[in-house]
């Protein structure tokens, strides 16, 4: 294997260890400053500057060592946690991600924050001359082993075989050691085969340093914590045995240190200890427990779930080649097939999961930053980080989310001199909470701030020709009219947020992902937004109608109820077509009008179904049936169009197109084809 | 043998593919240009160490600043010899 071939796993590692340290930050601003966390995030960045020298990247390499200086301090309880440390850690966290994304690319990376980076940080570690606070006076006590000084400690480092795969980096540990003590000799043993047989890239050597003064446990500790691919011992030799060089060396090496050039770096087939070790073996390089997780790379578990979806419609296209025919055995064996197939769709779903945690964590940061920008007090609280979804829908969250979060902090929480002004806590609270929900998962963000103005909504809207009449419109319509483009009731816009080019795109990213976004506000109480959202994306439970000669596919979990031409009774309710059905009077959409098809002329058939804007009944001219099926993305001609979200091949062969409900309910509504939907 | 600017990890097999070559033809000792190497790590050290080991004497001319710092760190200075020297060897 070529060192390139270890490139992918480091990057991701590198991606999982700027989680873990980020996730450590905010730890530490929640008050959680115990040695646990503190040695986690430790790990985290000494883990990524570990496998940075192993690719030569003496950047990250650079910023990582600071970074990790810097966390040792606050580890020793040598500085404390402050507001400076804690934006030099977040800004750490960005400069080595920027860095991390640059290996492998040909672009040359220079973040120009690094100087300033650099210079706070050693800033931040200096620390009062005070010699009474010496780093490993309060470092992990040694357990009182007496041996540590009644007799000299021979340091031993082992260097593991696979040591340099891992990250190895002697030169910094020796460079340290050399800094505290003075290097009395040093022996290098060579175990390994000959020239000829030597795998370069193995590590077959074992160090043994005299040190004075003499190392003790505690000293170890301190020197080798988190050292990847090192195994270091003390070996104690009696004092009466301290003077005879012959008794403390490996083989027949001398220890003096009063010549260097003497000081022959020791080869032979086996290391013979002829002192009285005091073994106390330290951390190896394995800091990773050892467990049944394995790590694969995303685009296969994409081929896989596109494969699956794949073999779903050839299914769809059996069955339909079965219909009619009496064949019981191949009937049979259909079924169990069916149900195998069903078996492996989920597990190749189940997959793909990921929790939300680590992208929900990510928000405490924004809310930190939009709230310091804004000189509001905000808390932000996470619940449910456990709840699972598609790792694309999760990806493709972050940047709606990200948009809702700060909109909430900048525009819905009010300076603490307002809040107290109206009897509320100065500390405004925006909370994200997931959830299952039926078949899907509900992210609820809500803020206790002072609502949406629905006044200055239906003002906005008036003016941008989004509604020509604020009447019939419940508060609800009114609220959803945010996510109309261009309008912002935001007072004053901030860099933050209020231009009005957001909302619009949050719905529509919401609705690419097969959900519904709903708003509900309180004037002076605060504004909640539910995201209603299916477990996956991947494969598309749907509902096949046809209008015209086209077939149309609706999400399944959107569909209430089907109606058949005999059930279809059509009524005007001022002006507007509606469905009665069951004493209600549900609103229609004509599909064929919606989307200029031309419609079989006969009585329709419908589908009941929900939208954000509540339910609504799609006329259309033939109800086809479920089909499971991949969803394909729409090719660049359709791309725009935003009443499609997606196209599939059904069983007959032919192509379908993904109605986007919410997309047809607004353009129904905007356009005032038909009338408002409302719940 | 010239050595590249980095004699680490990343670099290690190709270092070792030229010393074998070379070792094939000159058995006996080898002289590395260091002059400009400016890092080198454990490997290397690793790879002088191999040759020891198989009676090949191994010297070092013109090392950088840096290369001869980190070669200190190893206690393995002995091993630079003076531009003479190492033309003595080489002849």
């Amino acid at each position: 294997m070529s060192y390139a071939d270890f490139l992918p796993a480091f990057l991701s590692e590198c991606h999982d260890n700027l989680g873990i340290f980020e996730q450590g930050i905010i730890q530490l601003t929640q008050g959680d400053c115990d040695t646990d966390t503190i040695n986690e995030i430790f790990r985290a960045i000494h883990s990524i500057k570990g496998g940075a020298g192993m690719f030569d990247e003496e950047q990250l390499v650079s910023i990582a060592h600071y970074t990790e200086t810097t966390l040792d301090k606050l580890r020793n309880q040598e500085i404390q946690v402050s507001e400076q440390l804690i934006d030099s850690f977040l800004l750490s966290r960005d400069i080595l991600e920027g860095y991390v994304n640059a290996i492998g690319t040909d672009k040359a990376f220079k973040d120009e924050r690094e100087e300033g980076l650099i210079e706070t940080l050693q800033q931040l570690c200096q620390v009062p001359t005070d010699v009474s606070v010496s780093s490993t006076s309060t470092v992990v006590s040694s357990g009182g082993n007496g041996n540590d000084y009644s007799a000299e400690n021979i340091l031993v480092i082992h260097l593991e075989k696979e040591g340099l795969l891992c990250g190895l980096r002697l030169e910094p540990i020796l460079r340290e050691i050399r800094e505290i003590f003075t290097v009395k000799s040093l022996n290098i043993e060579y175990t390994g085969p000959n020239f000829e047989n030597l795998e370069p890239t193995e590590c077959y050597l074992n160090l043994r340093i005299r040190l004075e003064p003499s190392m003790t446990e505690a000293d170890l500790e301190e020197v080798f914590s988190f050292s990847a691919g090192v195994i270091a011992e003390l070996e104690s030799i009696p004092s009466s045995e301290i003077n005879d060089p012959q008794s403390n060396a490996s083989g027949n090496q001398s220890l003096s240190a009063s010549v260097p050039e003497n000081i022959v770096n020791t080869i032979s087939e086996g290391s013979q200890k002829t002192a009285t070790a005091v073994k106390k073996p330290q951390k190896s390089s394995s800091t990773k427990s050892k467990n049944k997780l394995i790590k694969v790379n995303s685009d296969k578990l994409d081929r896989l779930v596109d494969d699956v979806g794949e073999l779903l419609t050839q299914k769809s296209q059996l069955n339909r080649l079965m219909e009619g025919n009496n064949h019981p055995e191949i009937t049979k064996i259909l079924h169990t097939f069916e149900k195998s197939l069903n078996e492996i769709r989920d597990t190749a779903l189940s997959l793909r999961l990921v929790p939300l945690d680590e992208t929900l964590t990510r928000f405490h940061r924004i809310v930190r930053e939009v709230a310091k920008s804004t000189e509001k007090d905000i808390e932000l609280v996470v619940k449910g980080g456990e709840t699972e979804l598609d790792r694309i829908t999760v990806e493709k969250l972050v940047d709606p989310l990200t948009h809702i979060i700060r909109n909430s902090c900048d525009h819905g929480i009010e300076k603490p001199g307002t809040r107290e002004a109206s009897d509320k806590p100065s500390k405004g609270c925006v909370s994200i909470k997931a959830q299952y929900k039926g078949s899907g998962v509900s992210i609820v963000i809500s803020d206790d701030g002072k609502g949406l103005d629905k006044s200055r909504i239906v003002e906005k809207a008036l003016s941008h020709g989004a509604i020509e009449s604020s009447e019939n419109l419940s508060d609800r319509d009114i609220y959803q009219l945010i996510f109309h483009p261009g309008l912002s009731t935001a007072e004053k816009v901030t860099d933050l947020s209020g231009r009005g080019v957001g909302m619009d795109v949050v719905r529509k990213n919401i609705n690419d992902l097969g959900g519904n976004i709903l708003i509900d506000s309180n004037p002076g109480r605060g504004t909640t937004l539910d995201i209603q959202l299916p477990l996956t994306t991947a494969i598309l439970e749907g509902f096949a109608v046809k209008v015209g000669n086209l077939p149309l596919i609706v999400q399944l979990d959107k569909v209430r109820e089907c109606i058949r031409r005999d059930e279809f009774k059509k009524h005007r309710v001022n002006e507007h077509k509606c469905l009665a059905l069951r004493g209600d009077y549900i609103p229609i959409i004509d599909v064929g009008e919606s989307l200029a098809l031309e419609n079989q002329d006969k009585v329709p058939e419908a589908l009941i179904v929900d939208s954000q804007y509540g339910v609504m009944a799609l006329a259309l001219d033939e109800l086809l049936g479920e089909i499971q099926t991949v969803v394909k993305p729409l090719g660049p001609l359709l791309g725009h169009n935003r009443l499609f979200s997606g196209i599939v091949r059904l069983a007959t062969g032919d192509l379908g197109f993904v109605i986007d409900l919410n997309a047809l309910a607004f353009r129904a509504n905007t356009t005032k084809n038909h009338f408002a939907v409302s719940a | 043998m010239k050595l590249p600017e980095k004699c680490t990890v990343v670099q290690i097999s190709q270092i070792y593919q030229q010393l074998r070559d070379i070792i094939k033809e000159s058995p006996q000792a080898i002289t590395f240009d260091a002059s400009e190497t400016f890092s080198l790590d454990i490997s290397f050290i690793q790879l002088l160490m191999a040759l020891e080991h198989e009676g090949i004497k191994v010297s070092i001319k013109s090392p950088t600043d840096s290369f001869q710092e980190a070669l200190l760190l190893y206690d393995y200075q002995s091993l630079i010899v003076s531009e003479e020297v190492a033309l003595e060897a080489s002849s």
